[in-house]
């Protein structure tokens, strides 16, 4: 089975704090490869070093046979990538923002007004295509900077939280999107919170915590029976604390106020 | 909840100062000037005291009506730096408007506007200190008229809220302000005329200025030292009427408007207006990602405040020099020179123009643009916008003086300028990019604080700029010195100069952002 993305000992220290320890993971092609953990566990980091955007202090990544370091036009030119935390060109219209991606990967004018028509459509879109991308909610952002991602028609989508404040409509498209995407042999890497969400789409899924690896395998092998949300909170040690919050369901309310 | 607001105004104060070291230098500064500005404020005050009348009154009289009205209009440009300004963020807590009133107005008065001002209108009782009741009523007024700045300034503030939301009027607010620092600066030269005046008719424009002032809304209560002063009872007890019918006013209206903020959500949704996706501007490119990154500029130009700035700067900056010359009787000679004026700003802009993507830059690199690329779109929008200011200032100015035998020389020197500086600023700004307002921030904001690393820039791209042009420059002082046919050899040899320093200024920004462009992503993006 052929390797899409292949992540090899990654490492990053930001300071004395390691961010990511020696991760290594494979993604075979043709597959919807969910990654998960919790806060700060370093799945931005890793996936940032995947295409290119935070240079690792040690390992290698290699997308479709093309190494993202040694290699980095061969190797971004079949990625898509859909960043969290980086702001877009948002003086620009939604409609020139997936132009100007194109036209950055030499994708030819006539296809690049196609491309943009369609996946402006396939998005729902259209009606806000010429407002600026200032003015527009979370969602539209996250879905604008999807349609930016897939303009140039990639064989390997990497996409951090690319279901975070998108409302269920719009996460709907996107799924559809993508499971259309994997069945003609893309290959989709995706982060998120949401286990619900990764035990719907995906077919593998890796769990890190930490920095490191915790888990990595096909939904059923990482399950193990029990429930992602389950078996994610055994991995990661989750902990309801004991703090004592009987005053917030007191019999009529606790009346001493704070004013 | 008085006790709440002031705990919040302090908390906030302390938080922002936590934020970043710079913000503590910035404040160190910001508290220096104060104490300069209230020190000569205080000394200026106090030494008036031995003018006669009817000066100090003129002179407080005019100064506090016009900080008044400052109180009122200069927070409206930094719409957004003061939480405690913006009534809907207490939306959700179900206060009373009349509770949050005297919190609000206290958090106003804490800082260090509030402060200053309250320290220079003290020093009105030295200016009065002629007689017993002149003081006292200059006492009264230093508090009282304080007290009514932070009011006006809330209850205006409130008033205008509606307004200051939308993105748009915020952007035009910029605009708006930068032209007005420049009028007001160029109004300045023109006061420094009036020395030249002689006292007697100053006197008078003195009075009848002050005259308006005083009768206006924020002077009712300035007035009323002068009016103990000259006996005038009436005048005094009329002003003592009408400030309190003022502030009562103002409460009213303040506490009004604040129950309707106190049920408006703070991002209620606005009209979004649309744009035009293409321009003829797009065809004066090369249909590459160096031309679209070009095209993404020419579009920053047009939309973005912080660069609307920097064109209304540049544009003005050579007409507003002009004026001051004309005002200063030095003549119209200089007028032609304006084109090396706007061609030396030019490559200090550029250094920071990846610092103005902040973290959108990632986008070059997810792309995979080359570095080349990435710095020649740059240069090409900047190229297609100044060089035609060049060439119209330096016809305009050869057409203005009659000096058209220079014109070959200033053009040559002009384009040289221009180009080396590009090329200078592309090459430092892939090193040094600096710092800039982040996108959407007030564009004043971003010079807070020095900035070590836009000063090495900056320096660096006038050392390089002044270097390169030494052949381009030494032509044209021999071409002013001896025979004017010199200009004509100028004019290659500083076009060819900035040709090369351009296309050398693009290799070596390029390469380094393509072995460094992660790095450059991150210091853009703290």
């Amino acid at each position: 089975m052929e390797s899409a993305l292949t992540l090899n000992a990654l490492t990053k220290r930001f300071g004395t704090k390691v961010a990511v320890d020696q991760l290594s993971l494979q993604v075979p092609a043709g597959s919807m490869f969910g990654l998960v953990g919790p806060n700060g566990a370093g799945k931005t980091t890793t996936l940032s070093m995947a295409t290119g955007l935070l240079r690792p202090d040690a390992g290698q990544a290699v997308v479709l046979g093309h190494d993202v370091w040694a290699d980095p036009p061969r190797a971004k030119a079949a990625m898509g990538v859909l960043p969290d935390g980086l702001r877009l060109f948002d003086r620009l219209s939604g409609r020139e923002l997936i132009t100007y991606s194109g036209r950055l990967r030499r994708v030819p004018e006539e296809q690049i007004q196609q491309r943009c028509a369609a996946l402006l459509d396939a998005l729902g879109l259209t009606e806000d295509a010429d407002t600026l991308v200032v003015d527009y909610s979370a969602g539209m952002t996250k879905k604008i900077a999807l349609a930016c991602a897939l303009v140039h028609g990639p064989r390997l989508l990497v996409l951090d939280e690319p279901f975070e404040a998108v409302d269920p409509v719009s996460g709907d498209r996107i799924r559809t999107i993508l499971r259309n995407f994997v069945a003609s042999s893309g290959t989709v890497i995706f982060s998120s919170h949401v286990m619900e969400l990764v035990e719907n789409l995906c077919d593998r899924v890796a769990v890190i915590g930490d920095g490191h690896l915790l888990a990595n395998g096909t939904l059923e092998e990482v399950r193990a029976g029990a429930s992602l949300q389950e078996r994610f909170l055994q991995l990661v040690g989750g902990d309801a604390g004991s703090a004592d919050l009987s005053w917030l369901t007191g019999p009529a309310g606790d009346q001493r106020s704070e004013a | 909840m008085i006790g709440v607001l002031v705990r919040l105004k302090l908390t906030l104060l302390r938080n922002g100062l936590r934020r970043s070291p710079w913000q503590v230098v910035g404040l160190v500064f910001a508290l220096l000037y104060g104490l300069g500005v209230v020190g000569s404020g205080v000394i200026g005050l106090v030494a008036l005291r031995f003018a006669p009348t009817e000066i100090i009154d003129v002179v407080t009289v005019a100064v506090f009506t016009v900080v008044t009205i400052g109180w009122v209009v200069l927070p409206m440009f930094a719409y957004g730096a003061d939480n405690t300004v913006d009534p809907t963020r207490f939306a959700l807590y179900g206060v009373r408007p009349g509770a949050l009133l005297p919190g609000l107005w206290l958090a106003g008065l804490i800082g260090v506007p509030g402060a200053a001002t309250l320290l220079v209108s003290l020093a009105l009782v030295g200016s009065w200190s002629v007689g017993v009741l002149p003081a006292l009523a200059a006492l009264l007024t230093a508090v009282v008229g304080t007290a009514l700045c932070v009011l006006w300034s809330r209850t205006v503030l409130t008033w205008a809220g509606a307004i200051l939301r939308r993105r748009r009027a915020r952007d035009f607010a910029i605009v708006a302000l930068m032209l007005l620092i420049f009028g007001g600066s160029l109004a300045l030269q023109g006061v420094s005329r009036i020395g030249t005046l002689s006292s007697e008719v100053l006197l008078e424009i003195g009075q009848r200025v002050a005259g308006v002032l005083g009768w206006t809304p924020p002077g009712w209560i300035w007035g009323l030292p002068g009016a103990v002063a000259r006996g005038a009872w009436a005048e005094a007890g009329l002003r003592i009427v009408l400030t309190a019918a003022l502030t009562v006013a103002l409460v009213l209206a303040w506490r009004a408007r604040l129950a309707t903020e106190l049920t408006t959500s703070p991002d209620a949704g606005e009209q979004a207006g649309s744009v035009h996706s293409s321009s003829w501007v797009d065809r004066l490119v090369p249909a590459t990602p160096a031309g679209a990154v070009a095209i993404r500029g020419f579009r920053y130009w047009r939309r973005d405040p912080r660069y609307q700035i920097g064109l209304v700067s540049i544009v003005v900056l050579p007409i507003f020099l002009v004026v001051v010359a004309l005002i200063n009787d030095q003549g119209l000679g200089l007028a032609a020179w304006a084109p090396v004026l706007i061609a030396a700003v030019g490559g200090l802009t550029i250094v920071s123009d990846t610092a103005y993507d902040n973290s959108a830059f990632g986008a070059h690199l997810l792309a995979g643009l080359s570095g080349r690329d990435d710095r020649w779109g740059r240069a090409l929008s900047y190229l297609w916008i100044l060089s035609p200011m060049l060439l119209i200032a330096a016809v305009l100015g050869a057409a203005l003086t009659g000096q058209w035998d220079t014109l070959p020389a200033i053009l040559g020197l002009s384009v040289c300028l221009l180009l080396v500086g590009f090329g200078a600023g592309l090459a430092v700004g892939a090193y040094f990019p600096g710092r800039v307002a982040a996108p959407g921030a007030s564009p004043f904001a971003g010079s807070s604080g020095s900035n070590l690393q836009s000063m090495i820039g900056a320096g660096l791209v006038m050392a390089v700029t002044v270097g390169a042009s030494i052949p381009t420059a030494v032509l044209v002082i021999v071409s002013l010195l001896g025979p004017s046919w010199w200009g004509w050899i100028a004019l290659p040899v500083g076009v060819a100069s900035g040709v090369v320093a351009l296309r050398l200024g693009v290799r070596i920004g390029g390469d380094r952002i393509d072995r460094r462009g992660p790095e450059l992503l991150a210091t853009l993006t703290t």
